[in-house]
């Protein structure tokens, strides 16, 4: 991975918070002094060397591609998945706010905002499941005898969830990237401009049920959105009817237009984000698999 | 009903929290008020007093001007310790040095021109000077501090580049800096003092 920043040369270091949600986030700064700063810098050096290990090419994030719970993928700052979590990355001043952790139940997620000496910015975002776990239970601390501590405890993690630089967005955690990012929200009013983007290079299949469906049905926004990333442009449309009559998937054609049964949509744009295949291995039975995660081979 | 009542509770607490997020540090904020009021404590120390006898004023006039200005002397220098920095952006700038020489004028001057015949005069300054601490402290002008002016430091209003609002209008802050100028749209780190003031790092 290539991360747009230098962590030998950091100048200052943020600590906060955000507040609400995901949706209409409140993001607060909270002093934090050098111990910490340097425990965040440490976060973001693990959350690195993870990414780093995990895979040297980073690969593009697909809304309806399932991930397992730590996997190196990147996507651009300029996306539209990215737009949320951009906004906190590009945030010059933020508010200070000294008793924001005094409600850890309105805190989303955490985040540290670094600038090196040229000046470059880095964010790392985490969720904050772990983060306010001890803040209410009783902690302890040993000092020639054990007592409670009688302030609240926050426990910071080993890494962050997501990085972001001036390129790209550096995920993690697939899953979080989504919370934190608001995506399903995101996703659905995405579907009808990805709507209109899929007309103008399948022209010959109708959309307007598939659209209609699609509206508030956040897989099937996934599979629009994903089917972006990947040439659909060559599509020819007996090629598509023959795999859909194989796959058993209902569409009439009528007067050169393809039409999907209103029962058949989900898996019609499954083919179409490549998601089926039928296998042919043993020809007295063929049997048809769905592929939640998939990828292509290189040729 | 109860629940509605609870969650109507709850949002308008998080909602003017969150709009209107208090400010914390009054105590630092308070005695770097006192600090800025450090003259006037002096130079009644230095004229004396026709009521208050000397060993008197030298004690009270010393504890409002030591503690006060060590604290900030202090505070300034755990801010470097602690690496408690901050990167600023700079929108629109302003030198506000001139607060300095109107809050002599305007207030020390009048302060120290009095010099009370009876208990109930000195009670009547000591409470107008109370207030004007006060008043200091709400607005926030724990700044004006003609020490930093002694030390060759400049006061910046500086508010935040356009489109950066967090929502609240008027986003600005007091930077205390060596420079004769800031430009719009430069950054530098600094060093935070209190929320609204910062110390820029000199190299």
């Amino acid at each position: 991975m290539n991360l747009d920043f230098d962590l030998g040369s950091v100048s200052t270091t943020e600590f906060g918070v955000g507040q609400g949600t995901a949706s209409n986030p409140i993001y607060r700064k909270i002093v934090a002094d050098g111990d910490v700063q340097d425990a965040l810098i440490e976060m973001v050096a693990n959350t690195c060397g993870f990414m780093q290990e995990y895979s040297v090419e980073q690969k593009g994030f697909e809304a309806s591609e399932k991930y397992g719970g730590t996997e190196y993928l990147a996507v651009s700052v300029n996306e539209e998945f990215s737009k949320k979590l951009k906004a906190l990355h590009d945030k010059k001043k933020l508010l200070n706010d000294a008793y924001a952790l005094q409600q850890p139940n309105d805190i989303y997620c955490y985040f540290a905002r670094l600038i090196d000496r040229n000046g470059r910015r880095l964010t790392g975002v985490r969720r904050a499941s772990y983060f306010k776990s001890i803040s209410n239970g009783r902690a302890i601390f040993f000092r020639d005898e054990l007592r409670f501590v009688k302030d609240p405890v926050f426990k910071l993690d080993k890494d962050f969830d997501l990085l972001i630089d001036s390129k790209l967005v550096h995920i993690w955690r697939p899953n979080a990237f989504v919370i934190l990012g608001d995506l399903k929200k995101e996703i659905l009013k995405a579907v009808p401009k990805n709507i209109l983007l899929l007309q103008e290079n399948i022209p010959f299949v109708d959309f307007e049920n598939i659209h209609e469906y699609a509206t508030d049905r956040i897989r099937a926004a996934n599979y629009l959105a994903s089917m972006q990333s990947q040439n659909m442009s060559g599509i020819e449309i007996n090629a598509l009817m023959a795999l859909c009559r194989k796959s058993e998937i209902k569409v009439t054609e009528f007067d050169g237009v393809l039409f999907v049964d209103d029962q058949h949509i989900m898996p019609f744009l499954q083919v179409l984000d490549r998601r089926i295949f039928v296998d042919e291995l043993d020809p007295s039975k063929l049997e048809r698999y769905v592929a939640f995660s998939r990828s292509k081979m290189i040729d | 009903m109860r629940i509605l009542e609870a969650v109507a509770e709850r949002v308008n607490k998080l909602s003017s929290r969150i709009l209107d997020p208090k400010e914390g540090l009054q105590g630092t904020r308070a005695l770097m008020v006192l600090s800025s009021l450090s003259p006037l404590f002096i130079l009644w120390t230095i004229r004396g007093s026709c009521l208050i006898p000397n060993p008197v004023l030298f004690i009270a006039c010393g504890l409002l001007v030591v503690p006060p200005t060590a604290f900030l002397l202090l505070w300034i220098r755990r801010a470097k310790n602690k690496r408690l920095k901050e990167t600023l952006f700079v929108g629109k700038t302003e030198d506000h040095t001139n607060h300095v020489l109107v809050y002599l004028f305007a207030n020390l001057f009048p302060f120290f021109q009095e010099d009370p015949k009876s208990y109930r005069e000195l009670l009547a300054i000591v409470l107008a000077l109370a207030f004007i601490a006060y008043i200091f402290y709400r607005l926030n002008l724990h700044y004006i501090n003609i020490f930093y002016a002694f030390r060759g430091y400049r006061l910046f209003t500086v508010s935040v580049p356009k489109n950066d609002s967090d929502g609240i209008e008027n986003e600005s802050f007091i930077v205390i800096s060596k420079r004769r100028f800031l430009s719009s749209g430069e950054s530098f780190p600094s060093y935070r003092l209190t929320d609204t003031v910062y110390l820029e790092i000199s190299e």
